[in-house]
């Protein structure tokens, strides 16, 4: 089911951060949404996410929609290591059919060009390294629709392919949202390109 | 409302100096002491500690001094433990509802502030004698908790909680890998201080109600009968119980926090 975004509004005090969007995302596309910094990108992701609401104009399509999401910021447990992280959002070992071992941990972020820094606490790693775990961990939830604010913030462009890559491989036939100001990060995901005006 | 700060990794350094005491400095202590109530000469004002170490071995022996140990372990540890769940599990409740923080204000207030000497006596008329201890150092460390815990948990990382939100992580993971150890420095700081508390209110309740078997009861007969040497190796008997106990309740904390 696509997701339908009818004039969409949201004010913090007197600033309107995103007046009257609406736009139409199709289900499994991977759609990038363009603007400049304040220009309410990160609001609309939230308001996608459930963590805002909208003071006007509502969304139809999420309903029983599992989100996943990589933040902004790398929302990572710092005294965690890479493994843990991502075992918080996937649960402990089991054996089931939908089980998450550790050694498929360890191939995903292998893949993410992180061998060799899977056990150490996060706050000891880069902050490209972090940012490449939080992705990967968003990657290996449970999800109907992905969403990206800026994931590739920290990222020489070599990762960033890289990324972008691994996101794409990862998430066929997902809808994926990616919001960025920089049109080459759109560009290397593909899909539709709107600008939030 | 106060509470306890401490370390990053909880560990008040000043909270916890009991560890940092250095050899030399005790035997310093010890041998001023024991220069004083070689002075003094009269072991009814001061006795030596000589006098006191000689005094506890005679006790430890005794099945009446473990008898009195266990009463009082078992009714202050238990009026702990009692704390430590209500005060986490109000403080909890309190973090989302703003009508019970609210309703728990002047309650932990007036607990915080009242003289200990009045709860006891109030609840000598309420409870036995024997229950005496159990109620103090149950009041006496449900204020330190329930703060301590509150001020945690309302200073939980909210991104983290967003995060936790999104990815729609179960209670019991929260509580595991983002509640708790940001909660830890605040728990263990008001653990430590409360675990010092509960036995100095606990057996001071004893000692004004005077339950049978207790370690309060042998303090109340040191005094009544100027047995000083008792007087002195039962203090040094409950500064021992306070010290282990909150070493081995910090211990097994620190172990459940480090879990992953």
């Amino acid at each position: 089911m696509d997701i339908v975004i009818n004039s969409l509004s949201k004010k913090y005090g007197e600033k309107e951060v995103i007046k009257n969007f609406s736009a139409r995302i199709k289900d499994g596309s991977v759609l990038s949404v363009m603007a400049p910094s304040g220009g309410g990108k990160t609001t609309l992701l939230r308001i996608l996410a459930g963590l805002e609401t909208a003071d006007k104009g509502y969304i139809e399509g999420l309903e029983n929609k599992k989100v996943s999401m990589v933040f902004q910021e790398d929302r990572l447990c710092n005294d965690l290591n890479a493994i843990t992280n991502i075992r918080i959002i996937c649960g402990k070992k089991n054996n089931g059919p939908k089980g998450i071992t550790d050694s498929r941990i360890y191939d995903e972020l292998e893949k993410a060009g992180l061998k060799g820094n899977e056990k150490y606490p996060v706050r000891e790693l880069s902050g490209g390294m972090r940012r490449r775990i939080a992705i990967v961990r968003a990657l290996m939830a449970d999800y109907d629709i992905l969403i990206l604010d800026e994931p590739f913030a920290g990222l020489d462009w070599e990762n960033k392919k890289r990324m972008a890559d691994y996101i794409k491989e990862k998430s066929k036939g997902k809808t994926v949202i990616l919001v960025t100001h920089d049109k080459a990060e759109a560009e290397i995901m593909g899909g539709e390109i709107l600008n939030l005006k | 409302m106060n509470f306890i700060t401490s370390g990053r990794d909880g560990r008040n350094e000043d909270l916890d100096g009991g560890a940092k005491i250095k050899i030399w400095a005790a035997l310093f202590w010890i041998a001023v002491w024991e220069i004083v109530a070689l002075f003094i000469g009269q072991e009814i004002l001061l006795v030596s500690p000589v006098a006191v170490f000689l005094r506890f071995l005679e006790l430890i022996v005794t099945i009446g001094f473990w008898k009195s140990i266990f009463f009082s372990l078992c009714r202050i540890a238990g009026g702990f433990f009692s704390a430590l769940l209500t005060g986490i599990l109000f403080a909890w409740v309190s973090s989302f509802c703003r009508f019970v923080r609210e309703l728990a204000k002047p309650l932990m207030a007036v607990i915080k502030a009242a003289p200990v000497a009045s709860f006891i006596i109030l609840i000598l008329i309420w409870v036995p004698s024997g229950n005496l201890s159990f109620a103090i150092s149950f009041l006496i460390v449900l204020p330190v908790i329930y703060t301590n815990i509150l001020y945690g948990l309302e200073n939980a990382d909210k991104e983290l909680l967003e995060m936790a939100e999104v990815f729609r992580i179960p209670y019991s993971r929260r509580i595991r890998y983002i509640y708790l150890p940001q909660m830890a420095p605040y728990l263990r700081a008001a653990c430590s201080v409360s675990l010092g508390l509960c036995w100095k209110a606990g057996v001071a309740a004893e000692v004004i109600g005077i339950p049978a078997g207790s370690i309060g009861e042998k303090l109340y007969e040191a005094k009544v009968y100027l047995e000083t040497s008792d007087l002195f190796a039962w203090t040094v008997t409950i500064i021992l119980l306070s010290v282990c106990f909150e070493k081995i309740f910090l211990f097994f904390l620190d172990k459940v926090i480090e879990m992953e």
